[in-house]
């Protein structure tokens, strides 16, 4: 199968640690393994 | 992918960004995949879902989102997971969890230098050859037939690399009983800010003719 990847942009700059941590929005449903608990985001 | 009761071209979109913590054993991850419905006109429209993945080097935190109703079937518009450790292989990232980084610097889950050093077959320098104006070293690893075994086949990783480019494996042939089974190419090599070289474009197949055009 032809599979191409197109690199649109390659950045150097420092990301933030922070940027590694996302946080789901309001209303997502989460299943949490490291709690073991299913919970709802508000 | 199956849509709406029938099989849809689909094209991927995404932003992956990765980060050094100490090695290449210990690295951050970001991934944002929209997958989108490909249109006959060669446009994309309608995501059918995405997928925000984020590795911190502990926990894998990834977020569903599912716009097409009979993808979702009866799930949440919005699903959201928090596992522990570096989640592999579900990011609907056709190449692999390192992004477009894997697939220059690695074969399999290793390293090339790791590969080249430790893997199953022994690497060795078959010689040197131009491509596009590129000189390269090609190097061949092989695993020959097994005697004890009729449906063992001879298996070669051929790579070709480019010292003027940072050594950048600008093509790569894999054969089994010479019959060609996996085959990339980088091109349009760039010199970044900080003296690396990297493809603008990897394809597959090789495309050589495309090869070396900065």
């Amino acid at each position: 199968m032809a599979l191409t990847w197109e690199i649109q942009e390659i950045s150097l700059d420092p990301i933030p640690d922070s940027f590694f941590n996302i946080e789901f929005p309001a209303g997502t449903r989460v299943y949490d393994e490291i709690l073991g608990v299913n919970y709802t985001t508000y | 992918m199956w849509l709406d009761d029938r099989w849809a071209p689909v094209k991927a979109a995404a932003v992956y960004a990765h980060k050094y913590k100490a090695d290449t054993q210990d690295i951050m991850q970001y991934f944002d995949v929209n997958i989108y419905r490909a249109e006959p006109d060669g446009t994309s429209r309608d995501i059918v879902e995405s997928r925000l993945v984020a590795f911190d080097g502990h926990v894998t935190r990834e977020l569903v989102r599912v716009d097409h109703l009979a993808v979702r079937q009866n799930r949440k518009l919005m699903q959201g997971f928090v596992q522990k450790g570096f989640i592999s292989g579900k990011f609907n990232f056709a190449a692999g969890d390192f992004g477009p980084f894997r697939e220059v610097w690695y074969m399999g889950t290793k390293t090339l230098a790791k590969a080249f050093r430790t893997g199953k077959a022994p690497f060795r320098l078959v010689g040197p050859d131009v491509r596009e104006g590129l000189h390269t070293l090609i190097v061949e690893g092989s695993i020959p037939r097994r005697d004890d075994d009729p449906n063992s086949k001879e298996v070669r990783y051929r790579f070709w690399l480019c010292p003027e480019r940072g050594f950048l494996p600008i093509k790569r042939v894999f054969t089994r009983d010479g019959q060609t089974w996996f085959q990339q190419g980088l091109h349009d090599l760039q010199m970044l800010p900080n003296g690396a070289w990297f493809p603008r474009r990897i394809s597959s197949p090789a495309d050589d003719s495309e090869i070396g055009k900065a």
